[in-house]
Formats: C-alpha cells, sequence, structure tokens
C-alpha cells in the first residue's frame, strides 16, 4: 500500500468516524470524567442525618438545620424562617479554595509548634491581638488569656456596620452599647450604606422589612433600586447632605426647643450655619424641596432612622458624616434605637480592656495576631502597619484563608471554620434583641488547626479550652433571646470635643482623587460556587469590576472593556473596566472583594481611601 | 476506474462506520461480576409476593435506604428457604459469615446530583418502573456493565442521564433549574 492510499484510507475512516457516536460519546465521557478525579472532594456513602445548628456567618445567627451524609455536611436549609444565599452555601466553606490547611511561615510549611515558639519570642517586645470579628466568645477569650501576658492589647477591628449606632452611644447618658432597630422604625435614611444588600444581617433585614425606605447614594447600588425613594447625591457629599437635613429639621418648632436643651447645640448650629438650603441643594446635587420632602417625610414617618455606616468591604463613612447622622437621629427622637443587653460573662473571666486601633502608638507592637476567622472581613493593612515596631516586628495571622493577609503575614495558621468547631455569632448591629447563637462542630478541622482562642490561651501559659468555655458562657445565658432595653436619654447631640466648623469644613470639601463608589458583599467569599453563578447571571458584577459612565471614563483617560490593573501606594488589585451609559457621571463604582481593602489607607477620618490611584493596562 | 482509484477511501470509510457503530461502544464498556446472583422475580412473583418496598423502603426521615442492607436479607435467609445452589453460596458466604455483600448499583448517580427518592414515589406518585423499567421482575441480575472513562453504569448512561431527568421534569411542567438538583 502506497503513501497516498494510506492518506486516503485515514480520510476515509476519519469522514467515517464523524458519523458515528463514538467521538461525540467520548467528548461527553471525557467531560463526566472530570469530574471524579481522584483529588476532587467526594462525599462519603452513608447514613443521612440532621443536625440542629445556628448559621454563624453573619450576626443574624439564623437557627439551620444540617443535613450530613456519611457525617459530611452536604446541606443547610433554615429552621422555620428564610435564610441568605450564603447561608445555603455555608457547609462548602471548610473546602473553599483558598481553604488554609497548614502552617505556613513565609510560604514555607511549617508546625504549630514552630509558630508558637517564634511568637513566644515576639511578645516580649508588646504583644496585640487584632480581632477582625468581634463580639464573639473567642473574641472575650482573647481578653481573658491576655490578661495573663505583661503589656499585651486586644484590639477590635473598626467594623462599618453599626457606625452610626457606635457614634449615637457617644451622645447617650451613661456607656451603652445601643442598637438600631430597624424592626421597629417606620421611615429610615439610609446614606450610603448597602442597607438590603448584606448590611448586618441580611436575611432578617429583607424578610423583616417594614420601613420605607430613602436611600442616599452616589451611584446605582441595588438597595437604591429596591428604596422606595432615591437621592442621586453627589459623591462625598453625605455630610452635607445630613447638616443640610439637620438645618431643615431645627426650622421645626417642636425640634429647636429640644435641641437647645442638649450640649453640642452650639457647635451643631456653627455646622449648619454654612449648610444654607442653596448650599446644601448644591453640594449634594438635590433640589431644596427634595431635602425638605426628606426631612418632612422622617418627622411624619416615626419612628424614624438615619444609618450612615458605610458598606462593609468598601470601608465606612467618614467620622463627620457618622457624626452629622447621629446629630439627626437625636433630633427625630432617637426612638428608634435601643440597647443592646450583653449576656452575662462567668464571673471568674477577668478580661482586659479593649483598645482601638488609633489609640495604639506607632511602632508599638512586637507581635501581632490577627484573628481572621471568616470570610468577608477587612480592614486596610495600611492602618495596621504603621502600629508594627520597624524592625523584629512579628504578624502571625489566624486565619481560614490564603489570601487575605498571606502576603503581609510572617506566619499563617489555619483556624477552623463554620462547622467545624463549636463558635458562635457577634451581635447583630440591627437588634438590640438577641441570644448567643452557637454552631456546633460537625466536621474535623484539619490536622493542625487550633481555634484562634486556643493558640492565644497556649501563648499565654493557659489551658486551651475554648469548646469548653464556650459551653459554660451559653448554659450562663440560657437559650432566651435577651430582650432590647430602651435607649437612653440623650444629653448630647454631639460628642465633647467636636468642632463645628471642622466639621462644616469636612462637609465643604472637595473629595481627593477620582470619586470611587466601592461596594461589595461580605458573604459572597463564602463560597465561590455563589459568586459564579451570581456573575453569570449577571445577579452581581465579579470583585475588580470597575462600572463608570463612558464620558467618565474617558475623562479620566481609562479605557472601557479592558482588563487593567487598578494600583494605588498601598498595592494593587486586577481590574475590568466596563462603560454604562446609564450609570451617572462623574462616579466610579468598584465592586470590591477584601482585597479591596489591601490597597486602600485608612483616612483620619475612618474611611478607607485610594491614595494616588492609578489604573495601568494589562 | 474512478471508484479503484477511491477504494481505500471507502474501506477506511465503512470500516470505521462499522467500529464506530458496533465494536467501539461494546468496548468502552467492561463487565463487572455482582458479588452474588439475585433473582428479582422469585422474590415480587407469585411466590415471593413481595413489593418493591418491602427491601428497598424509606427510612423513617423520608430518606430512601436504597439497596438493603445484609440484615434486611438475613432476616429471611438466616437458613436456605430454597432449593438453589446461589442461595446457598449466598446464605454461606455472607450471611453466615456476616460479610456486606458489595453490590454494583445500577443506578448509581454523581455526587452532584440530588435526587430524593421520597418526593417522586411520594408526592409524585411515579412508580418504580418508570426509571428501573422491568429490573423487579427480572430472574437474574443483568450484567453490570461500567463505563471505562466515566465510572457510571450502561445503566444510567442509557436512561437515567440528566437530560432524561430535564426532559421529564418539562414535560410534567415542573421546575429544572440547576439548583433544583445540584444543591
Amino acid at each position: 500500500m502506497i503513501r497516498r492510499e494510506l492518506i486516503k484510507f485515514a480520510g476515509g475512516a476519519a469522514t467515517g468516524l464523524a458519523f458515528t457516536p463514538l467521538p461525540w460519546r467520548l467528548l461527553g465521557d471525557s467531560a463526566i470524567w472530570t469530574q471524579n478525579w481522584s483529588w476532587m472532594p467526594r462525599t462519603p456513602r452513608g447514613e443521612v442525618g440532621e443536625k440542629e445548628a445556628n448559621c454563624t456567618l453573619c450576626p443574624a445567627g439564623c437557627a439551620v438545620k444540617v443535613r450530613t451524609c456519611g457525617g459530611t455536611p452536604i446541606g443547610v436549609w433554615p429552621r422555620g424562617e428564610a435564610m441568605c444565599p450564603a447561608g445555603f452555601a455555608g457547609h462548602t466553606l471548610p473546602w473553599h479554595p483558598l481553604r488554609l490547611r497548614q502552617c505556613l511561615n513565609r510560604g514555607r510549611v511549617s508546625s504549630l509548634e514552630e509558630a508558637l515558639e517564634a511568637s513566644r519570642a515576639a511578645a516580649e517586645g508588646g504583644l496585640a491581638v487584632l480581632d477582625m470579628l468581634p463580639g464573639r466568645t473567642a473574641s472575650l477569650l482573647h481578653r481573658v488569656h491576655l490578661s495573663g501576658i505583661a503589656n499585651a492589647r486586644y484590639i477590635p477591628a473598626p467594623q462599618a456596620e453599626g457606625g452610626t449606632a457606635r457614634a449615637m452611644a457617644r451622645l447617650a447618658a451613661g456607656s451603652v452599647q445601643l442598637s438600631a432597630e430597624l424592626g421597629r422604625a417606620k421611615t429610615v435614611l439610609s446614606v450610603s450604606t448597602p442597607l438590603l444588600d448584606g448590611w448586618a444581617a441580611p436575611r432578617r433585614t429583607a424578610a423583616n422589612r417594614g420601613f420605607t425606605l430613602w436611600q442616599a447614594e452616589s451611584w446605582r447600588s441595588r438597595t437604591m433600586d429596591l428604596a422606595d425613594s432615591r437621592l442621586l447625591i453627589r459623591p462625598g457629599s453625605e455630610t452635607a447632605l445630613l447638616l443640610g437635613l439637620a438645618r431643615q429639621l431645627l426650622q421645626t418648632a417642636g425640634v429647636e426647643r429640644r435641641a437647645r436643651l442638649l450640649q453640642g447645640f452650639d457647635q451643631l448650629q456653627a455646622a449648619i450655619a454654612h449648610a444654607a438650603p442653596a448650599a446644601a441643594a448644591e453640594r449634594t446635587g438635590l433640589s431644596e424641596d427634595r431635602i425638605a420632602a426628606l426631612a418632612d417625610a422622617l418627622l411624619r414617618g416615626q419612628p424614624s432612622l438615619v444609618i450612615a455606616d458605610g458598606d462593609p468591604l468598601g470601608g465606612p463613612l467618614p467620622e463627620d458624616a457618622r457624626l452629622a447622622a447621629a446629630a439627626v437621629n437625636v433630633l427625630l427622637g432617637a426612638e428608634a434605637f435601643s440597647t443592646r443587653r450583653e449576656p452575662p460573662v462567668p464571673k471568674p473571666w477577668r478580661c482586659i480592656e479593649c483598645t482601638r486601633l488609633e489609640q495604639v502608638d506607632n511602632h508599638s507592637i512586637g507581635l501581632l495576631i490577627i484573628d481572621e476567622p471568616a470570610p468577608g472581613l477587612a480592614l486596610p493593612w495600611a492602618a495596621i502597619a504603621p502600629k508594627l515596631k520597624p524592625e523584629g516586628a512579628l504578624v502571625v495571622a489566624l486565619t481560614w484563608n490564603r489570601a487575605s493577609y498571606a502576603r503581609r503575614a510572617d506566619w499563617l495558621v489555619p483556624v477552623p471554620v463554620y462547622l467545624e468547631s463549636a463558635a458562635d455569632a457577634p451581635p447583630p448591629p440591627d437588634t438590640g434583641s438577641w441570644r448567643i447563637a452557637v454552631s456546633p462542630a460537625v466536621l474535623n478541622p484539619p490536622e493542625g488547626a487550633i481555634a484562634a482562642a486556643d493558640f492565644v490561651a497556649r501563648l499565654a501559659g493557659a489551658e486551651p479550652d475554648s469548646a469548653a468555655r464556650l459551653e459554660e458562657r451559653q448554659k450562663l445565658a440560657g437559650e432566651e433571646e435577651l430582650e432590647a432595653a430602651p435607649a437612653p436619654a440623650f444629653t448630647r447631640i454631639l460628642p465633647a470635643g467636636t468642632d463645628g466648623a471642622q466639621l462644616a469644613a469636612a462637609a465643604a470639601a472637595n473629595l481627593e482623587g477620582p470619586p470611587v463608589a466601592a461596594h461589595g458583599w461580605r458573604q459572597a467569599s463564602v463560597s465561590p460556587l455563589l459568586g459564579k453563578l451570581w456573575q453569570e447571571w449577571d445577579l452581581r458584577p465579579a470583585p475588580g469590576a470597575v462600572t463608570s459612565h463612558p464620558e467618565t471614563l474617558r475623562g479620566l483617560g481609562w479605557h472601557a472593556d479592558s482588563g487593567a490593573r487598578l494600583e494605588s501606594e498601598a498595592g494593587q488589585m486586577q481590574v475590568l473596566l466596563e462603560a454604562d451609559p446609564t450609570a451617572p457621571s462623574g462616579i466610579i463604582a468598584l465592586s470590591a472583594g477584601p482585597a479591596y481593602a489591601q490597597i486602600c489607607e485608612a483616612a483620619p477620618n475612618g474611611a478607607w481611601r485610594l491614595k494616588n490611584p492609578k489604573v495601568v493596562r494589562s | 476506474m474512478k471508484i479503484a482509484r477511491f477504494l481505500s477511501y471507502f474501506s477506511g470509510l465503512a470500516i470505521s462506520l462499522a467500529a464506530g457503530w458496533t465494536v467501539l461502544p461494546q468496548a468502552l464498556y467492561k463487565e463487572v461480576p455482582q458479588p452474588a446472583s439475585f433473582s428479582h422475580a422469585a422474590h415480587t412473583g407469585e411466590k415471593g409476593g413481595m413489593q418493591c418496598t418491602d427491601c428497598h423502603a424509606f427510612r423513617t426521615d423520608g430518606s430512601f435506604a436504597g439497596v438493603p442492607k445484609l440484615e434486611t436479607c438475613a432476616g429471611c435467609h438466616a437458613e436456605p428457604v430454597g432449593e438453589t445452589a446461589s442461595e446457598k453460596r449466598f446464605v454461606e458466604e455472607f450471611v453466615k459469615k456476616e460479610r456486606e455483600p458489595q453490590w454494583q448499583i445500577y443506578s448509581r448517580q454523581p455526587d452532584n446530583a440530588w435526587f430524593p427518592h421520597s418526593v417522586h414515589v411520594t408526592r409524585g406518585k411515579l412508580a418504580c418502573e418508570g426509571c428501573h423499567g422491568s429490573h423487579g421482575k427480572s430472574a437474574a441480575l443483568p450484567a453490570y456493565r461500567v463505563n471505562r472513562i466515566t465510572g457510571y453504569s450502561q445503566t444510567v448512561m442509557a436512561g437515567m442521564r440528566m437530560d432524561d431527568c430535564v426532559a421529564c421534569h418539562r414535560q410534567r411542567g415542573l421546575s429544572h433549574s440547576c439548583l433544583d438538583c445540584h444543591k
């Protein structure tokens, strides 16, 4: 047979094969084969069972039942009420692709004992625990164990959620923990806060919404789409809007009479003296009538509530906006705020005081332990780094993942995640009524993982007993929900030391750099499957998606529909620029994941900002 | 002759068509023996008088128990009740030695497919035969033929694929989005 005949034969065979089921069958079978590779996690065959638990992925602490097969969780369902999508995917967190499963020292596989040894040596230079999710029993245990270590500090990471309530607490008589009671409010003004999009306890806010929502924001967010009234304001004009609103409210006789009796009234007067209706309207881009209508709606729809927290992943609003929101709440009577009762703490537990991050001196920490127990928690590294000693400081991240602090920490130590150890949810910022919601251990954590509180206990030379201590506290607190107490009297309208002129100046100041509206959904990090579904169905933009009006992009010299790097002085992240002709002009909406925080710096007013940002085509 | 010039081409075409339609699809599967022979007909026929659910039962929580465990078989077959050699062997090899037979499951589905029997049988009122055909009346277990690439049985590949689920849901006007079955 000559070569030509062979080629003809092969050609005939190839043509014939195309008309048989074989190639198409092989394609399909090969696709199925890829689903069964040996290294892919498999659900064990076995007894199907159910366990009652609470979802501790957010402060709502929803009651859930965990369905197991052969002891492995295969699904989570709500017990009774509704549940958010992240709750349904929560059981996949232990298999997250970014999951940290072993101790790493600068990328090198190491052991827990080595991490402890290095930590003990570095602790002599001053130890601090930075708690990324304060308010849990583990947070209390950090404080208990740190009381046995000299020169140790416990630092709760500042949270965007609850920022307005914390500002309100500074105006109340006595030291209290306040909560904004969304369930009690009839009218809510949300200022640049994703109230209906993952803020605080997503399920509760969505399921029990019984209020009229006014949403003031500089871009068309999902909350804006779902709001009853929309106020599209200029970027960075939140404080101006709130001061203009305060001025409108003070023009109402009853309100002004009450406000005059409160401390800080003069400072508020000084601040709003510059907030003439025309000036506030010009700064915000709203008409004077619209601001007046807003004030009228808040006064008529009592109890009303103003929330200006900011975005959990995009960063909190500046302190001046939160102060102004607190002042407006006091002018409105603050009826929708309540005092949160704390569950009892066992008497022998001796805790050290909390230290706010801004109170920590620069260059004073020799060993920083970062407790990052759950996905979606973010704090700019630029806010932490100056606190470390310039030489010899050690950073240990007790973390669930290999992403957030992997580049910053010297040691990465794995901790158990949801359903791998008994843990409780932090207190919710959207209600004063709560109970300790505990998720039990259904799965074994990876070998080498240690509960963060147990790591600190071992550092302090104490017994690692976090599970037993949680049980002890749970027994003491009981299963009954702690009812919220009424809020105390508000004796101030602005905190002591507030300078009205400075507040007015902050309201009038122009935004530095391009107007970026960073937004994110904390729970999206729970499962990559969720992100994939949402993005494929166009429900949510992928982290790093930048959307803006074509004119705005052109003005900045940025090219649409192209991959790029967003660079700032603190770092860089990959972004995808998209032009949207329906987007409001002059604003850049950035879908932020936890990576966004790492390229931001924390401004003195508490907000996050990009320093000298630029986009480089990649 | 023009045809003679293309003889090689047509030979290749014919051989590959024949192989593609007959030989290779068969070669794609290999037979795996079941641990013991079993006659559904002997159990469900007039002599046995049993129903499918007598052995393939639902648990108290509504979940489906699947192929019965050895203890279910041992309930009747602690000693041979018939005359067949296969029953005697089963009793000697498995029941008396308390060795669980590792049955090959004809209808095994991928782990990522969630199929609740109870919903289909109790609420959907589907008969077992609707999906499993005449399996319950067979006198002997059919050969268990497993796909060498996918690892699933020929039974599944022939009539229990995702397309079949979707077609049935479509036909009955039921929802058939991804998350209905892939939890």
